[in-house]
């Protein structure tokens, strides 16, 4: 009894890497457009939980009759564009371990389908990326850990325009964040 | 002068404690990556990961199903079985409170020291459960009936306020580690009130940022002119929390009575009296490192 105790004890002292604490969640798809051996652009697709999904629709639905009119859908458009332009869109992108801070936000939308909220954009890459030998990472995360941001399950990851590239996705390690507790879901790209 | 010499060797005792985690957690982590690939595909480097990354994913998925399953049964609500699907949400916002907090944060870091650190009966832990789930709901409530808090008021707008109300919190945590420590090296036997403030302190500065997963469903439930049915949903939240936490508290002293078991090798009451200073020492540790990472961003 003693022992087990203990154990857990233990457990608990040591539990606070749990990544548990999120209250928004959102599912990420990524679509990655390879052009002559080079990435271009990354399609990315977040859908967001029910709560926050029903919450937004709420309050972007200003005259209260239970549609998004095309005016209250782009005034959410610029509101959660501005928000997430302050947060760099959750967006850490990394060649060779450093960070790439030039690529440009295009094609932003968010609209909203039986109130779950869905947000595409795509991510111009500034200067294209040859993958080929060289690491290629892209992670997606709130470093307030608000926000639980994970790869979909089944299909995370597609490419445009080449067969030879494949990805990997895994637990980034060498990065933490919320107070150094939790640790981003990365996709490394492997081009041949 | 005997007891100052065990502080500071409670102290060094924690950063070697410390040390040695991060050290071991990081050769485990080189070693392992945490994941495996088991795809057959080449085009598809499909990871599994290894026991623990899996059991702590599937916390943050069982969160987020809770979470899901909420909502839909809340939708099913406004029919003719309100009833039965409210009381299903009820179940299931209780039990999303208790995984909720499972998850990290300083409100069960502060429970074990505290626990750790003074000596206690069974019933304080639920007590101090009650207090910080108490607050850290109440405000919740507060932000969204008082101040009319909005979504995006909820998630950011707040945050230049809620740095003070952090900034405070964490000095006041720091405070009263001082203060327990303080009691063991003086020897001083505190009036019960004072023990009473000095944990109800700390159950504030540890729930007093609202609870965002509480606000999600108070916002989303005043949308839908249900108020009340939001209240008590946050309420059976609250009361999730704060099983957890009380767990975490008895857990605590169970095993620090254990530990203090006289044995052929070890004292009892030494260790008891070791833990309870490395107790007030993680009080300290704690709101030291929360105010400095809150202050250097």
């Amino acid at each position: 009894m003693k022992k087990i105790l203990l154990t857990v004890f233990l457990f608990m002292l040591f539990s606070a890497k749990t990544p548990a604490h999120p209250h928004v969640w959102i599912e990420t798809s990524l679509d990655l457009l390879v052009e002559n051996k080079k990435i271009t652009a990354i399609n990315v697709k977040w859908v967001y939980d029910e709560f926050y999904s029903s919450a937004a629709f709420f309050e972007s639905d200003i005259d209260g009759n239970n549609v998004i009119s095309p005016e209250e859908n782009l005034k959410f458009l610029d509101r959660t564009y501005e928000e997430l332009k302050k947060n760099n869109f959750f967006t850490y992108l990394k060649l060779n371990k450093t960070q790439l801070s030039g690529f440009e936000i295009k094609n932003f939308d968010a609209r909203f389908k039986d109130e779950i909220l869905t947000v595409s954009f795509t991510i111009l890459v500034t200067e294209p990326v040859d993958p080929a030998g060289k690491e290629f990472t892209a992670s997606f995360y709130d470093k307030t850990y608000f926000i639980e941001i994970y790869f979909q399950e089944n299909n995370p990851v597609s490419f445009q325009k080449t067969e030879s590239c494949k990805h990997k996705l895994y637990e980034d390690m060498t990065e933490t964040y919320y107070y150094g507790m939790v640790n981003p879901e990365t996709i490394k790209v492997i081009c041949e | 002068m005997k007891r100052l010499f065990v502080a500071i060797a409670a102290f060094t005792g924690l950063i070697l404690l410390t040390a040695v985690f991060l050290a071991l957690n990081a050769s485990y982590f080189s070693k392992h990556e945490g994941f495996k690939s088991i795809s057959k595909n080449p085009a598809i480097t499909y990871i599994k990961k290894d026991v623990i990354a899996k059991n702590w994913s599937r916390v943050v998925k069982t969160q987020k199903n809770l979470s899901s399953q909420i909502w839909k049964n809340l939708k099913k609500a406004d029919s003719d079985k309100f009833l039965f699907y409210f009381l299903i949400s009820l179940g299931l916002s209780f039990i999303y409170g208790i995984i909720h907090s499972l998850g990290p944060g300083h409100g069960k870091m502060i429970v074990m020291s505290y626990f750790l650190s003074e000596k206690s009966k069974p019933w304080d832990a639920p007590v101090m459960g009650f207090q910080i789930a108490g607050v850290h709901i109440a405000s919740a409530i507060i932000l969204v009936l008082l101040v009319n808090v909005s979504l995006r008021q909820a998630l950011s707008g707040s945050v230049d306020k809620l740095y003070w109300i952090k900034i405070i919190s964490y000095a006041l945590i720091t405070l009263v580690g001082f203060v327990l420590l303080a009691k063991k090296i003086f020897e001083k036997k505190l009036k019960e009130k004072m023990i009473n403030l000095n944990r109800g302190i700390l159950a504030v500065a540890a729930g007093i940022i609202p609870c965002t997963g509480a606000l999600l469903v108070l916002l989303f439930t005043m949308a839908n002119n249900a108020m009340v049915m939001g209240i008590f949903l946050v309420i059976a939240i609250g009361l999730g929390i704060m099983t957890t936490l009380s767990a975490v508290g008895i857990i605590t002293m169970s095993a620090k009575k254990a530990a203090s078991r006289e044995t052929f090798f070890t004292k009892g009451k030494n260790i008891s009296v070791a833990l309870e200073y490395l107790g007030a020492c993680m009080i300290i540790s704690l709101g030291l490192i929360m105010l400095t990472l809150t202050v250097t961003g």
